[in-house]
């Protein structure tokens, strides 16, 4: 009994990811030295490491993937776009960016694609992937970061930074995809913890992960694959929500109130009421 | 040839000859070593199951491909059929010897016959040589192993029995390298009824290793990997197994007074860490192993190893003793004679609930802690109360008019986990090809520890599924050899990349675990033969019948039914849980 | 005790702490809270040892509640109550 995933092709779906302030070069070398051995699509690091990483890898087939405007996405669009050039010059193949969230809740539409498409253009010949920060949309909020960053060129949306309120949830994940149709790259990123919950994304309609966690879930697919009735057991959808996670210390109060909101009118309310505070 | 040496010895003690044999690459590739390979060629040696300890009876040491490389890989199985369950049954023993062997430059010995008086095979360079015995006969283990170093050299390792195994007790152990054990099964009895005391193993032979980048590459990935893991980085070397005292006790599954009761009111004074406050004087390790999760400690007046967590319940909640350096000095016995030490305890707890019951009244009581080591010492020397103690628990409670008071499975007894506290380990108990064994499939880590990931350990869904593939995926850590911790940190397409870099050889994990349906078929196609069926796949009927009254695993029962089923059916077995012919065709049996 | 919840500290949790057991006045709070609670009153930090960076369960850390494990429940929101036992272990094996 298998899933239809192997492990091939699940190395291809992912960045593997150190990103931590304090993380420095020995934590990179190992990044590194674990993405050749296990052949992962790509590192994904801060900008200080480009050329470190990039020489390391050379030759291995494994891309470099380095944020910009990252974490908070508040910065200017030169700025964003300055870094985002000066990466790829470094050695990056791709630039995941950080929208401008403040602007696209305030539905500065323009601004926001205005904001993209300065990194998108910067960054050529490299790809760009665009970091919404689900953790402080709402779904017509993630709808339109979608739209408007295909709009301006960005060959990839992506779920969150992982240093925000929560990170990558299927429901989102579901979302996204459906908004940008088959050809756009949908990424999940942030709080990805195991096989399970990589095999709950992928279905959802995600194309990439970015991952800490990878060689552990790597390893878990191996198991999963052989006993999949033990390991895919129907998880109690609360579980899985990101309403469930809503957090008002992390959250603007009205994002906050959106996804309480949506808990209470939720179908499953009653099933599992228990848990709604 | 990497990985392997190529080069088994046969030795027929009654004659004293030796044969150098080369299994072939077909069997190495499809058995690997260690229990695969001993399974495949104990069942090719002894088709019709013999009696354990006739010396038509053969007994095997083996190494794997990657003993004597990577970390842990010092291991050694030992294999035959068991004097007590009388299943096919591998023993697995940690510390040095497999490396020892590996270095004297052979993949294993096949042992038959018997010799005329004591002997002791000395491994060195390739040859294996016969040699008298007669001077450490009858001693313990410890002086045996001291003795014998002396004339063999001290950087060789030495496995022997003790007083027990000379005495064939149906649960003698084997030990090696000062106070590791190859103990479930009594397999040490096989080598006492062969007379022989021991084998000691040197030499400098290295292992070839096919990519030595790869290799170099992969070891240390899997250091960190094991490094960074909070279980073989951390809990394992500062607190030892026995760290699981008190989890499983919280979790109301601490089988307590012949598994009464799940609860045992002085678990904390039993537990790992009061070990290491009171009785740890520094941890230890086996071959090349990073983990050291040994514990060296010393009582008042003795000092040896342990005691692990299978060992600290046998004496102690399992008889209701919370003398924790009694426990310890039981502990040492059982070491110095050469005894298993959870059949011991188990044997123990089913004689305190006959002698309670009025079956026998001379019998051992509950919480004597001050006899322990004499009931130990009897044992070993088949006198006293030990005559009937060292019949093991089910042909002690047969004898004695009540069977369904020994706690075993198969005739071996069940380890420090009540099955009523997790169903897929009811099932793994139920399913073990040696009887009561936690290691064949241990879903305690799923099931209480939540690794690798949590299950809910009162659902009987999708254990069964779960149970036959731990089972497989043990089977090849046993015959690759390496020590089961690792699996806390790497996974199987970690041991199939390891078996890669060192044989050369394009392990998959598809492959690998395929190996080790394999072994699991073979071992339940040689119990067919000597008779085991679904009817043993069973537990004592305490677990179907009595119900714990408190702790969280209160007023729950194995519900075995519900798995078996399936069980026999993810294996490709019959409802009687006979391998169906199609099974046997794919897997090449 | 009143109004307080029982948290135990077992295996390497012990060293963190340096106390087997505290009682913390609470009534209703989540378990994430009552963790945090705790370390105020030990006045040492320890939820490393049971959670990840994003405060998730580590594999292998387990939580009971009266014995159930609250990955049973609803995890680190499960609410305790005044009374309730909560054990702790961080990631721990053997055999």
């Amino acid at each position: 009994m298998m899933i239809g995933l192997d492990r091939a092709a699940l190395v291809k779906m992912i960045d593997h990811t150190e990103l931590s302030a304090h993380s420095g070069e020995k934590k990179i070398a190992n990044l590194c030295s674990e993405a050749k051995s296990f052949g992962f699509y790509a590192v994904c690091v801060n900008g200080a490491y480009a050329s470190f990483a990039r020489d390391l890898l050379a030759g291995s087939g494994v891309l470099v993937c380095v944020v910009a405007g990252f974490p908070l996405g508040a910065g200017t669009s030169s700025a964003k776009a300055f870094e985002a050039g000066e990466a790829v010059k470094n050695g990056a193949d791709e630039v995941d960016m950080v929208v401008n969230v403040g602007a696209l809740r305030d539905k500065k539409h323009d601004l926001v694609r205005g904001d993209i498409r300065a990194v998108v253009e910067a960054s050529r010949p490299a790809l760009v992937k665009v970091i919404l920060e689900t953790c402080y949309l709402t779904d017509e909020e993630i709808v339109a970061g979608c739209t408007l960053s295909v709009e301006a060129g960005a060959k990839f949306v992506k779920t969150s930074t992982g240093f925000g309120a929560f990170g990558a949830f299927p429901d989102h994940v579901r979302l996204m995809r459906r908004t940008v149709g088959p050809d756009i790259g949908v990424k999940a990123s942030g709080g990805i913890k195991n096989f399970k919950d990589v095999w709950r994304l992928i279905q959802a309609g995600a194309s990439r992960l970015g991952l800490s966690a990878s060689v552990g879930i790597v390893e878990g697919l191996s198991l999963y694959k052989f006993a999949p009735a033990a390991w895919l057991e129907e998880e109690i959808p609360c579980h899985i929500c990101p309403s469930r996670f809503a957090n008002l210390d992390k959250q603007p109060k009205a994002v906050y109130a959106y996804y309480k909101k949506k808990c209470l009118e939720c179908p499953h309310a009653d099933a599992y009421n228990k848990f709604y505070e | 040839m990497n990985g392997w040496t190529g080069k088994i010895v046969k030795v027929d003690l009654s004659r004293g000859t030796r044969e150098s044999v080369d299994v072939g690459d077909s069997a190495r590739r499809r058995y690997l070593g260690g229990r695969g390979l001993g399974v495949r060629l104990y069942a090719d040696l002894c088709p019709v199951p013999k009696d354990p300890l006739a010396k038509e009876n053969a007994l095997l040491f083996l190494t794997g491909p990657l003993t004597g490389t990577l970390m842990t890989s010092g291991r050694t199985q030992v294999v035959s059929r068991s004097p007590l369950t009388g299943t096919i049954c591998d023993s697995s023993s940690g510390g040095n010897f497999g490396a020892a062997l590996k270095g004297a430059g052979i993949d294993g010995l096949v042992i038959q016959g018997r010799a005329p008086g004591p002997v002791y095979l000395r491994v060195h360079e390739g040859e294996v040589e016969v040699r008298d015995a007669s001077a450490f006969w009858g001693l313990d283990t410890q002086k045996t192993q001291k003795g014998i170093l002396e004339e063999a050299g001290a950087r060789a390792s030495v496995a022997c029995i003790g007083p027990a195994g000379e005495n064939q007790v149906p649960f003698a152990a084997i030990m090696n390298d000062k106070d590791r054990a190859a103990g479930r099964g009594g397999l040490g009895a096989v080598m006492g009824a062969k007379n022989l005391k021991a084998v000691a193993a040197s030499g400098n032979r290295a292992v070839d290793i096919a990519d030595p980048a790869g290799y170099k590459d992969l070891a240390s990935r899997v250091d960190r990997a094991v490094d960074k893991n909070p279980v073989t980085g951390k809990s394992l070397q500062v607190l030892g197994t026995s760290v699981l005292v008190n989890v499983i006790n919280a979790h109301g599954m601490y089988p307590t007074e012949n598994f009464r009761r799940g609860i045992f009111n002085d678990a904390e004074g039993t537990s790992g860490e009061k070990i290491a406050e009171t009785l740890l004087l520094r941890q230890s390790s086996c071959f090349k192993c990073p983990i050291g999760c040994g514990r060296t400690t010393r009582t008042k007046n003795k000092h040896g190893e342990g005691p692990e967590y299978e060992t600290v319940w046998a004496f102690g909640a399992n008889l209701g003793i919370s003398d924790l350096a009694a426990i310890a000095e039981a502990n040492y016995a059982c070491n110095e004679l050469g005894l298993d030490t959870i059949t011991m305890g188990g044997t123990l707890g089913c004689a305190m609930e006959l002698a309670e019951a009025g079956a026998w009244p001379a019998g051992p009581k509950w919480g004597e802690a001050g006899r322990l080591l004499e009931w130990v010492t009897e044992t070993a020397y088949r006198r006293g109360v030990g005559a009937e103690l060292a019949l093991g628990s089910k042909r002690l409670a047969a004898k004695r008019g009540r069977p369904e008071l020994a706690m075993q499975v198969k005739g071996m007894e069940i380890p420090a986990y009540d099955p009523r506290g997790a169903q897929g380990m009811a099932l793994s108990y139920a399913t073990s090809n040696r009887g009561g064994c936690h290691m064949r499939a241990y879903m305690i880590a799923p099931e209480v520890l939540g690794h690798p990931v949590f299950l809910d350990r009162f659902s009987t869904a999708g254990k069964a599924e779960l149970v036959a593939l731990f089972q497989d995926i043990s089977a090849v850590v046993d015959s690759a050899i390496l020590c089961r911790f690792l699996q806390f940190a790497v996974g199987i397409s970690t041991f199939a990349e390891m078996l890669r870099v060192v044989t050369g050889l394009d392990f998959s994990d598809e492959e690998l675990l395929s190996i080790g349906r394999r072994v699991y078929t073979l071992e339940r196609l040689f119990n067919a033969k000597a008779g085991f069926g679904r009817a043993d796949d069973t537990l004592p009927p305490r677990f179907f019948d009595e119900e714990f009254q408190t702790g969280s695993s209160r007023h729950r029962r194995v519900r075995l039914e519900e798995m078996l089923d399936e069980y026999y059916a993810v294996r490709g077995w019959d409802p009687d849980g006979r391998p169906m012919p199609q099974t046997l065709a794919e897997l090449g049996l | 005790m009143a109004g307080t919840v029982s948290v135990k500290f077992y295996g390497l949790m012990r060293r963190r702490v340096e106390r087997t057991g505290l009682e913390v006045p609470a009534d209703g709070v989540t378990v994430l809270a009552l963790l945090r609670l705790a370390e105020e009153r030990a006045g040492r930090t320890f939820l490393d040892e049971l959670l990840d960076r994003e405060e998730g369960l580590l594999t292998g850390t387990i939580i009971l509640v009266n014995g159930e494990n609250v990955r049973l429940k609803d995890g680190l929101r499960t609410r305790v109550r005044a009374g309730d036992i909560v054990d702790l272990f961080s990631p721990a094996g053997g055999g």
